[in-house]
């Protein structure tokens, strides 16, 4: 007979403690040191500045608009709007007042911010699907309205704002290895920040609205706020982000550059890269970036580059909304999710539960 | 590189500048080891102003492949010429130029084609600092006119100001004269970006100096549905109009005209308001509109009769839709006197 | 007065455009709780599908043949591959999933027919009637008359065809009409093809008008403003929806417009669906839910 008492080879009065594992940790900070330094190096500035950094915009739009819709559960079609709130907002603050373009940035997104908050407010009595009009709503009407105002953009013949010096505290940072330094350290800051917001009472508000409100409201949360500061912090990520966007990688853009079609990608983004996920984010932009370019990579070595570029772009479209369908079929949780029961199954491999 | 090759490029580089709407200023001073000359294409084959478009894509390409195959490329070196989608967006000519600026294979670039006015603008300063030359024939900054300004910008053929005041001086030639355009309305439809906004200047000083009223009407992008400015129109009731549309808002505008009831003879268009894939399905509607051209009209040149029997004719051309032709040939053509400017 | 009649009576035949495309969600929201953002792709599909085969030389009355088959074609393989994997999954993941859907069809329409524009002649010509002073568009009222010759023909179906009663048993109650035994997959089928034929409808009518080409799936984003002003369940909410929309949007262009620069049919419409929202949630012809915890 075996003897199946469990037997405690330590004081029974002593806590368990768990420890969580730190190497996480660790490849974050690698992650981060790599960015700094070895990108630059090793890196050519095509790369730099024609891939990196618009995915790391990206990113951060993503991450606005993740916080709206993947954690508040806020549907919001209107991502393109703040972006272009942003931008125009920081380019105010560059011209007419002349700020250092950091703090320029930071006031650009908040005055994103406050528009969030004014179209969040509907938020209140409107749900779902309803919401996503009104937020269509505030997307038509600054696509308008950053047209017809010519004070917006300097009364410029061609609608458009551009900054040409990136006035950094005495630097100017307008330059390609400025200009990717200066998103860096943007998309870093406030990844840090969001990652702890949603881990911190306010995201977990967040979720609770999204997973069923009305019965967060009954446990006592304040649902009509938690909303709206959802609102107010997404369009202040994605009015820096719209910022960024026109000044650190385009150096010129309109109001064209955050149309309807913007709001869509930086959708799809968080679809593909996981709602509720920052990491998919990061994820989600990168796939959305590099696609297109490895289609035509595809197509320029399997047949020679006689294909034609516009039949290519219709595919590239055919694929991104046939892969939003099989991610919403079989990954809801995007690729964030995908990643993490691969590496959890290779923890385990060859086993298989 | 020898003086003479160095010559005879450049006597090679003005004439296939000259047909293709481009012109290369300053030649391009190829590295030993290349043996091709890399020229990238920014297109739009997708979305509202892929019909327009794609006419002007097939006439370059039909021509880089005419120098390619028939006459062996330029002094030898081959034109390798490729496509990338922007669908008119700046955003994507500016990825488009940023990939592409340090050339491929070795050939550097010699200039850019914009192939449209926002992404001009977009660029003007970036390829300055670069130092590649950007053309935009018929377009482009009007400004850059001034190459002491504008060392890096080409605006070839026409610039918008020259177009506005072409379109004036043949209203003016109909209405019998400049000093009989004092009191009549010309009202302008623009499409709303940075390509439809850059006549205004111009027609505003006309307006003040001829005394004729100027009225600008703009029609948002992509301008598929136009009532509300054609209602207004109508209610204006103007004498004529000049048409500063481009790709759909040009199909759109003539249709919506004839819905409400203003003559067809009355709209006056400007260089990219006068696209035949634009002007065809407009059908009936676009009877009697006339629009400017940069070249006389017709297909009896001789660069023509070479393009069809080489390139059209072999089957090698990039004319997607000869359904184009075809139908033109087919429908009774509407009747496009062109103003010469 | 005759500029206010003639905007509003423009405005009102303009609606009844809007209300045809409005028509096609309603059905398909109706009986499979979609909101189907792809309407206007597959709208765009049809009438380019038609088109070609149009310019390809055959007749009229031919060409509608295939086209109808196609988009029974697609239907099918739409309830397959997008809505059976996706049965029991938020009215949110659905209408995601119609953006996808959206993409694909459009992708695949221009990649397989061209971005060229098309015209498109139905015979109608698209001169004006002019009453008096006062200018109504012969087209127009071609569209608005086909429009409630449409909404009569659904009606019939939906009353006297078993087929129709089998749609609104599905859309009152999905696990009773189950529970009969009526076959919920095929119903979608139908439901999605009747859609996508009254989308036809709506883009060779729309199509006439502006040329076919790339924009006209652009229609669905008017299509959601008359949706919630009229109600997402309702046909004759539908039209009432496109009517109330029409006439606004071009008053307000005409009369409020020229105040603030013009071009404001892009956002007025929403900012009356939002008006709507505050005052009737549901539309005027919806039907209320209550929300359960």
């Amino acid at each position: 007979m075996t003897d199946t008492t469990l037997t405690l080879d330590r004081n029974i009065s002593q806590p368990i403690v768990v420890r969580e594992r730190k190497s996480g940790q660790y490849w974050l900070w690698l992650l981060l040191a790599g960015a700094y330094l070895a990108l630059p190096t090793f890196g050519n500035e095509y790369w730099l500045n024609a891939i990196v950094v618009p995915f790391l915009i990206l990113s951060l739009a993503g991450i606005g608009l993740n916080i709206l819709t993947g954690y508040a559960g806020q549907t919001s079609l209107g991502s393109g709007g703040f972006m272009a709130v942003g931008a125009f907002a920081t380019y105010a603050f560059l011209l007419h007042l002349q700020l250092t373009f950091p703090i320029a940035l930071f006031l650009g997104g908040l005055i994103a911010a406050l528009v969030g908050f004014l179209f969040g407010l509907p938020s209140a009595k409107i749900k779902g699907f309803y919401l996503m009009v009104t937020s269509l709503a505030a997307q038509f009407f600054l696509e308008w309205l950053f047209l017809k105002v010519p004070w917006f953009y300097n009364y410029s013949s061609s609608a458009t704002i551009s900054a040409p010096r990136l006035d950094t505290f005495g630097i100017n940072l307008n330059n390609s290895l400025g200009k990717y330094y200066l998103v860096l350290t943007v998309v870093a800051v406030l990844t840090w920040v969001a990652l702890n917001l949603v881990r911190s009472q306010t995201g977990r508000n967040w979720m609770a609205v999204r997973d069923m409100d009305t019965a967060a409201a009954v446990a006592g949360i304040r649902i009509n706020h938690s909303k709206i500061l959802a609102f107010a912090i997404s369009s202040f990520y994605l009015g820096v982000a719209g910022a960024l966007w026109t000044f650190a990688y385009l150096g010129s853009a309109g109001v064209q550059s955050f149309g309807l079609s913007r709001s869509f990608q930086i959708l799809f983004i968080i679809i593909i890269g996981g709602l509720g996920s920052i990491s998919g984010c990061f994820i989600g932009a990168a796939f959305i970036s590099l696609l297109p370019l490895a289609l035509d990579v595809i197509a320029q070595t399997l047949f020679a580059g006689r294909v034609d570029a516009g039949l290519l772009q219709n595919i590239q479209k055919a694929i991104f909304g046939a892969l939003i369908i099989w991610f919403l079929i079989k990954e809801p949780d995007g690729m964030a999710r995908l990643i993490s029961s691969w590496r959890s199954r290779l923890s385990i491999w060859p086993l298989r539960f | 590189m020898s003086r003479r090759s160095f010559a005879s490029r450049m006597l090679h580089g003005a004439v296939f500048a000259t047909v293709s709407l481009g012109m290369v200023a300053g030649a391009a001073i190829s590295t030993a080891s290349a043996t091709e000359q890399y020229i990238p294409l920014p297109t739009y084959r997708v979305g509202p102003y892929a019909s327009s478009g794609s006419l002007w894509w097939a006439g370059t390409i039909d021509y880089f492949r005419y120098i390619n195959e028939v006459e062996g490329g330029i002094d030898g070196i081959k034109i390798n010429f490729e496509e990338f989608e922007t669908e008119w967006s700046p955003d994507r000519t500016v990825e488009v130029y940023e990939r592409v600026k340090n050339g491929k294979n070795g050939s550097p670039l010699a200039f850019f084609f914009t192939h449209g006015t926002p992404a001009t603008y977009a660029l003007i300063e970036k390829a300055a600092a670069d130092k590649i030359p950007l053309i935009d024939p018929a377009g482009g900054r009007t400004e850059s006119i001034d190459g002491t300004v504008f060392p890096y910008a080409f605006p070839l053929l026409f610039s918008y100001y020259s177009q506005a005041s072409t379109g004036i001086n043949y209203i003016a030639q109909k209405e019998g004269g400049l000093d009989k355009l004092k009191g009549k309305k010309i009202v302008t439809v623009y499409h709303d970006s940075a390509y439809g906004r850059a006549t205004q200047p111009a027609v505003e000083l006309l307006a003040e100096k001829y005394g004729f009223e100027n009225i600008q009407i703009p029609v948002a992008d992509p301008g598929n549905e136009q009532s509300p400015q054609w209602r207004r129109v109508r209610e204006l009731k103007p004498d004529w109009i000049f048409l500063r549309t481009w790709g759909v808002s040009t199909v759109v505008a003539i249709k919506t005209a004839q819905r409400f009831g203003f003559p067809a003879d009355r709209i006056i268009g400007d260089v990219w308001a006068g696209s035949e894939s634009d002007v065809i399905p407009a059908g009936d509607a676009a009877k009697g509109y006339q629009a400017l051209a940069p070249y006389p009209g017709g297909t009896g040149f001789e660069i023509h009769d070479r393009l069809k029997k080489h390139i059209l004719d072999a089957g090698k051309s990039d004319l997607r839709d000869h359904e184009v032709l075809r139908r033109g040939q087919l429908q009774h053509r509407p009747s496009e006197r062109r103003a010469r400017g | 007065m005759t500029l206010f009649l003639e905007t509003l009576i423009g405005g009102l035949l303009a609606g009844t455009m809007y209300s045809l495309v409005a028509i096609g969600f309603v059905l398909i929201y109706k009986a499979s709780g979609v909101f189907n953002f792809a309407q206007g792709s597959i709208l765009l599909f049809s009438a380019l599908l038609f088109v070609t085969l149009l310019e390809a030389g055959i007749p009229f009355a031919l060409a509608l043949i295939p086209t109808i088959a196609a988009i029974a074609i697609m239907a099918v393989l739409i309830e397959w591959w997008v809505l059976r994997p996706l049965t029991n999954r938020s009215a949110m993941t659905l209408f995601m999933a119609t953006l996808g859907l959206s993409y694909v069809v459009e992708g695949v329409a221009q990649g397989a027919m061209g971005a060229n524009v098309h015209a498109l002649d139905i015979g109608i010509p698209d001169l004006p009637i002019f009453v008096g002073d006062l200018l109504i568009s012969q087209f127009d009222l071609v569209a608005a008359i086909t429009a409630i010759a449409l909404v009569a023909i659904l009606a019939l179906i939906f009353d006297r065809t078993r087929i129709g009663i089998s749609l609104r048993a599905v859309a009152d109650d999905t696990r009773a009409a189950l529970s009969v035994g009526i076959n919920l997959n095929r119903i979608w089928q139908i439901v999605w093809t009747v859609a996508g034929i009254t989308g036809l409808v709506a883009g060779l009518l729309w199509g006439a008008r502006q040329g076919v080409q790339f924009s006209l799936s652009l229609v669905v984003l008017k299509a959601l403003p008359v949706l919630i002003i009229g109600g997402f369940t309702s046909i004759f909410g539908a039209i009432i929806g496109g009517l109330i929309v029409g006439a606004s949007e071009n008053l307000a262009e005409a009369y409020i417009g020229p105040y603030i620069g013009g071009g404001i049919t892009s956002w007025f419409a929403y900012f009356l669906a939002l008006l709507f929202l505050f005052i009737r949630p549901t539309g005027i012809f919806g039907e209320r839910t209550i929300q359960r915890v």
